[in-house]
């Protein structure tokens, strides 16, 4: 009994999916509003009781899962940006008619993945969860009956299913190495382990979109509908960090091996590669596409420390996520706002005189993009303050130079928008949408949730830390 | 790692064996193109219709939940075969609520197939 209620807050998610398919396809009348309500009453159910059981500790489950405090933060920063994705995308599903159970059941049916993925102490549980979220992705990606979108749902099928099959491989010889799928098993022979461990990290590091195998990110996520666009850069990219996370603490806790190097060289070359490629794009929707990327390179930092303090890494990894989350969700949330009942206005000529038309949205805006970048007082500042200082603390002063170097070139893009916002000229007339109140209530506690981290870090930071 | 090495003869045999026919069949092989030899072959029998007709999308549907099911009732063999010794081991209840489980997803994602139409076939939801 003990243990059904420490796992609720992973079970209350598919639950509540199922239940919102059921009575979609029972009673085809029900407002998108209720179903809505309903999904994200579950979403805070979980995060409720992510809460509680972080506050009562960790607990172990039959089947290789462990129910400790990363895995509730999981729970309850997944809990949150699912229900910022779904609030976000009232309008959006509203205004195309598009059918709501569904979309609300993929989306409760990835954050059950993630927080599979956030538990999982063994290879199977951990694939598990992976394709879970990943099945959920692709659907979601191909949402719309537009070209683009289904595009980017085939793009992502074929590249993501192909990255499955090398993480598989990698766990097959895993298996091979070591007689079991425990994380923290012990390998018998070296070489296979190598072996294993390159397939692995490749599977993975496609999955964070770190460097060699991030192609598949602008694409994606150009061709993805807008909200679910933000999904992808927030409660995926979170799930599949922490999975990274689980793979690279267990598995150096049981291996003589060395990879930090490798860890350096994939951080470094991810972002200085999201950022240079972000410089010239022309749609704001790539660019932070590719900014995603450059942030995946900030946070594989957390991985290099990793080997020497877990709980400091830990602490500043789930920081970023967290911080990384808000603003992004922030800054694609404004894009959501923006769009027309028919097309996205995702180009920079269409945020130009913004900051005439819509003051508040253009400063909201400029807010998130500040706050990507880095600029204090905001949460991007903090976080990336707060990982740097870990790496530096353990000696890794060429890396810091390095991302320190990156962040700077950032700067440069994402003051275009803002540039174009205060400066430009708007170049056709087309009316601002009316109020969206959802958005604007998700654009609201971004807002204000990127401030609190950055002007006073210290609470979350002390939870986060335990 | 010793016990790997017939795989490796094996996959070395492979890899030449399939080269040395590919060889062979290009130097021996005449690769003349004529019309008829670059027609699809359809058992022989001279092509009547174009290949790429369009199939309805239900015929899809329907093929794909049968997938779905038959691989799941796949899923369920292992379960009931070990049903026995998992009893024998005290475990009873845990292993039946976990199959009554698994066939309650299957049963939700059934009703919800029948309730969106799918399966209706005149009016083509």
């Amino acid at each position: 009994m003990n243990i059904l209620i420490q796992s609720l807050p992973l079970l209350i998610m598919p639950a509540v999916a199922a239940f919102i398919l059921l009575i979609g396809a029972m009673w085809r009348r029900i407002s998108g509003e209720s179903l809505l309500i309903m999904a994200v009453a579950g979403l805070v159910a979980a995060l409720f009781f992510g809460w509680q059981g972080f506050l009562a500790g960790t607990a172990s489950f039959p089947a290789d899962i462990i129910f400790d405090k990363i895995f509730y933060l999981t729970v309850i920063i997944i809990a949150i940006a699912l229900a910022l994705a779904m609030l976000v995308s009232y309008n959006y599903l509203a205004e195309r008619k598009l059918p709501w159970p569904e979309y609300l059941a993929l989306l409760l049916f990835a954050g059950f993945g993630a927080g599979l993925m956030a538990a999982g102490t063994d290879f199977i549980v951990l694939f598990i969860g992976l394709e879970t979220i990943s099945i959920a992705a692709y659907v979601l990606a191909g949402y719309t009956r537009d070209g683009s979108s289904k595009e980017a749902s085939i793009k992502y099928f074929l590249m993501g299913a192909f990255a499955s099959a090398v993480l598989l491989f990698g766990i097959a010889f895993f298996y091979g190495a070591t007689g079991s799928v425990l994380l923290s098993a012990a390998p018998i022979n070296k070489l296979l382990m190598v072996l294993a461990l390159a397939l692995i990290i490749s599977g993975a590091a496609f999955k964070v979109a770190a460097f060699p195998f991030q192609w598949w990110t602008p694409d994606v996520y150009e061709g993805s509908p807008l909200p679910v666009t933000a999904f992808f850069a927030t409660a995926v990219k979170a799930a599949a960090f922490i999975m990274l996370f689980r793979i690279v603490a267990g598995i150096s806790g049981g291996l003589g091996l060395k990879f930090e190097s490798l860890l350096i060289a994939l951080s470094v070359a991810t972002m200085t590669f999201g950022n240079l490629a972000a410089l010239f794009q022309e749609n704001i929707k790539r660019m932070l596409a590719y900014s995603s990327i450059a942030h995946a390179g900030y946070m594989l930092i957390a991985f290099v420390v990793l080997g020497k303090d877990a709980n400091l890494a830990g602490a500043a990894l789930l920081f970023y996520i967290l911080a990384y989350i808000v603003m992004s969700m922030g800054a694609f949330g404004v894009l959501i706002y923006l769009s027309g009942g028919e097309k996205e206005f995702c180009n920079m000529p269409d945020v130009a005189g913004l900051g005439r038309r819509s003051p508040w949205l253009a400063a909201v805006f400029g807010l998130f993009l500040l706050s990507l970048a880095g600029f204090p007082p905001t949460a991007g500042f903090v976080a990336k303050f707060y990982l740097f200082k870990s790496a530096m603390a353990h000696g890794y002063v060429l890396l810091v130079i390095a991302a320190v170097i990156n962040s700077l070139i950032s700067v440069y893009y994402y003051m275009r928008p803002v540039v174009a916002m205060y400066f430009g000229e708007f170049q056709q007339e087309r009316s601002l949408p009316k109020i969206r109140y959802s958005v604007a209530g998700v654009l609201i506690f971004c807002a204000i949730f990127v401030i609190i981290l950055g002007l006073a870090p210290a609470t979350i930071l002390a939870i986060l830390s335990h | 790692m010793l016990s790997y090495v017939p795989v490796l003869i094996l996959f070395i045999f492979a890899l030449l064996l399939g080269g040395a026919f590919v060889f062979l069949s290009y130097f021996l092989g005449r690769p003349k193109k004529t019309t008829t030899k670059l027609n699809p072959y359809e058992c022989g029998v001279e092509q009547a219709t174009l290949p790429r007709i369009p199939v309805n999308i239900k015929f899809f549907a329907v093929a794909l939940m049968f997938l779905l099911f038959d691989v799941e009732v796949a899923l369920l063999y292992p379960w009931a075969a070990y049903f026995k010794s998992m009893v024998s081991e005290g475990l009873g209840t845990f292993v039946l609520i976990e199959g009554l489980i698994f066939i309650g997803i299957l049963f939700v994602a059934l009703v919800y197939i029948f309730r969106t139409g799918i399966l209706h076939w005149e009016n083509g939801k």
